[in-house]
């Protein structure tokens, strides 16, 4: 197969935005694709969606759009699994 | 080191009771120093491993600690961990330290703070305050992986084999856990905070504890014999042979009179004359329910919720709700008071905005701090209320002075249940409300209050703070602080009148609760109903099983009449004698 590329533009729905443990869940989920996957807020540099230390540097608050891309074999999948991370609310169903 | 020899005594604050003897082991927290030499070209690949294999070992370690939280904590607690193991194991920093070693040969430790500092240059420029906080959780990581790298003390506790207690200045959840383990029998801390991690973990293992001795972990060295006196606040160092003796003797009539009320712990909490008194338990942790239990609690008079919300992240409606089902099916059929969420903005300073407070006894704190933050407030009733199906559920609200502050929680409690209700989600819909009387106005003002809500618990510790305008934990004027002050007397039996007038039951949840030399004037002034600490139930039903209700409120009148707590505190030292003689004749 290919290298695919894709990309998604998501809406942080979560009050608090991106803190500790949505970036955790984040990390968590983009580990499970083999593709390169990195996101961007606004005009800020692209960081890679595997980091944690990254991904907190995003400072995605509430409301804010990421851009959410990827490269690899699974590249489609990834776009849409990060995206649906990024707009959950992380509230229900956590305990 | 020189004068090693001497004794010595601390005084801090009392955060959790008993008397424990042991040797010192003494918790840095400093790093140990980071060497700045290059190393040879052929140590290189040996050094990057160096690296891994401390990275690999701080995270088993951490997941250890992650199991062992859930399994007695819950899975609330646990997830804190999560975050930690992700930024310990992030590839970028993995990455860049790496490379670091075998560009510029410098050493692991090295490397590592390089990368950190980095990264710690680039939170402390974000923005949200929240996000910025999170340099102390590189902090962490960097100084576990350097504890490990230098095969460090940090570890040591795992494999202490006699008593031991544990020096710190501060300790971090993850370390607290450790103190669950079978030859810990004391800590003693530098920082102070009855609300602290430490604190509320020391408590639930009713592991003496004396925080803010504030020079502690400088005064002690390791290997040198300690006393914690958790009932004293007192910290004895290198102890005289007297004091060593007169505590060990403390020690060993400690655990025979607790064997002893254990085995009386299903007798009814009766006074002679046949008055029935509540005996139910202050608790901060589910995992406390079984000790409230086996000491005889009737029920939860007080959950201190802050727990839950002392993590990296608020915690969410089903997380406060799997914590709120356990204690409400655990301690049914019995009443469980959930008291709503009690701190300060600045405990809460990754969640919330806040502007440091001179003075945040009397700032945006307990319900002050709910009625700002609704989305908070309103999350926690929704686990309440959810909870509150499986069993009798009160909810009891901090820090009210104002009645208008009742009348806006009754409204943000009706539209949580009909939200709930709109869901479709199982819900109590008439839980009981009470309120904290701990803030002199609501105390004045008591039979205003009454017809607003369901039942009065008096918070004395802060009643007595506030009215007397001493905080205790500032050394110099700690003395001051009585709770026998006839001015506090006052205000109780204020309360008390209110509520029978009114016909609202009346709690007393502070630590006069729980002091057997209180007891007989709590209940001469109209208390029944005691909520304290699991463990000091036994002694405190003791007592009220040799009282006289009768006689009980004479004493009552008698120190109501008095001048100063110390002639209270004399009264009721000479009726216990009095008693004590009935008993023996």
């Amino acid at each position: 197969m290919s290298a695919l590329a894709a990309e998604k533009l998501a809406v942080v729905k979560n009050r608090l935005g991106i803190h500790a443990r949505p970036a955790t869940l984040l990390v968590q989920a983009a580990a499970k694709f083999t593709a390169d996957i990195f996101l961007s807020k606004g005009d800020t540099r692209r960081i890679n969606g595997k980091s944690i230390m990254g991904v907190m540097m995003l400072a995605a608050e509430h409301g804010s759009e990421v851009l959410v891309e990827a490269e690899g074999e699974d590249a489609v999948e990834a776009v849409e699994s990060l995206a649906a991370v990024l707009e959950s609310s992380f509230e229900e169903g956590s305990g | 080191m020189g004068n090693s020899k001497k004794h010595e005594r601390l005084s801090g604050i009392s955060a959790s009771r008993g008397i424990g003897i042991g040797t010192a082991f003494v918790h840095h927290l400093e790093s140990p120093p980071v060497s700045m030499r290059r190393i040879s070209a052929v140590r290189v690949e040996g050094e990057v491993q160096r690296y891994l294999n401390a990275v690999r070992a701080v995270g088993d370690e951490i997941r250890r600690t992650r199991r062992m939280v859930e399994m007695e904590h819950g899975p609330d607690l646990a997830q804190i961990f999560d975050a930690q193991l992700a930024m310990l194991e992030d590839n970028q920093v993995k990455g860049s330290t790496v490379s670091c070693i075998r560009k510029r040969h410098c050493t692991a430790e090295r490397a590592l703070t390089m990368t950190m500092a980095d990264l710690k240059t680039a939170f402390a420029d974000i923005e949200n305050e929240y996000l910025r906080a999170r340099v102390a959780d590189i902090m962490d990581i960097e100084h576990q992986v350097l504890m490990r790298l230098a095969a460090g003390e940090l570890h040591g506790l795992e494999s202490v084999r006699s008593n031991t207690i544990v020096i710190a200045r501060d300790l971090l959840p993850s370390e607290a856990i450790l103190l669950g383990r079978r030859f810990v029998k004391g800590l003693v801390t530098d920082a102070g905070g009855a609300t602290t991690h430490a604190s509320i973990i020391a408590r639930s293992l009713g592991l003496p504890t004396v925080v803010g001795t504030e020079s502690g972990s400088r005064a002690i060295n390791s290997g040198d014999l300690v006393v914690v006196d958790g009932d004293a606040g007192v910290v004895h160092v290198r102890p005289k042979f007297e004091t060593l003796r007169h505590y060990r003797v403390e020690v060993r009539r400690h655990l025979r009179r607790e064997r002893d009320l254990l085995s009386r712990a299903d007798l009814p909490a009766v006074t002679l004359d046949g008055a029935e008194v509540d005996l139910v338990a202050n608790i901060d942790l589910p995992s406390e329910i079984e000790v409230a239990l086996a000491n005889g609690a009737k029920g939860v008079g007080m959950y201190r919720t802050e727990f839950l919300f002392l993590g990296y992240d608020l915690p969410g409606e089903e997380q406060q709700l799997a914590s709120y089902r356990r204690i409400v099916q655990e301690m049914a059929p019995g009443t469980v008071v959930i008291r709503t969420l009690d701190l300060g903005g600045d405990k809460l300073f990754h969640a919330v905005d806040t502007t440091p407070e001179s003075n945040p006894f009397l700032g945006w704190r307990g319900i002050r701090l709910c009625l700002g933050r609704p989305d908070i407030f309103k999350t926690q009733l929704r686990a309440i209320l959810r909870a509150a199906t499986g069993g009798d559920v009160q909810i009891l609200l901090p820090m009210v002075s104002d009645i208008d502050q009742v009348r806006e929680v009754r409204q943000i409690l009706a539209e949580t249940t009909a939200e709930l209700e709109r869901a479709g989600q199982p819900a109590a819909a008439d839980c009981k409300l009470g309120i904290m009387i701990e803030v002199p106005a609501a105390a004045i003002m008591a039979d205003h209050f009454a017809p607003q809500v369901d039942f009065f618990s008096l918070g004395t510790n802060d009643l007595v703070q506030y009215t007397l305008a001493v905080d205790r934990g500032t050394a110099k004027v700690a003395d001051l602080y009585d709770q026998f002050h006839p001015a506090v007397l006052q205000l109780i039996k204020t309360v008390a009148d209110s509520g029978s007038n009114n016909g609202i039951p009346v709690s007393i949840c502070g630590e006069m609760a729980g002091d057997p030399i209180a007891t007989p004037l709590l209940l001469g002034l109209g208390l029944t109903i005691l909520s304290l600490s699991p463990g000091l139930i036994p002694e405190v039903k003791e007592v009220i099983r040799s009282v006289d209700m009768g006689a009980a409120q004479q004493l009552a009148r008698q120190c109501l009449g008095l001048h100063s707590g110390a002639e209270v505190r004399a009264a009721l030292g000479e009726a216990m004698a009095d008693r004590q003689r009935a008993k023996i004749t």
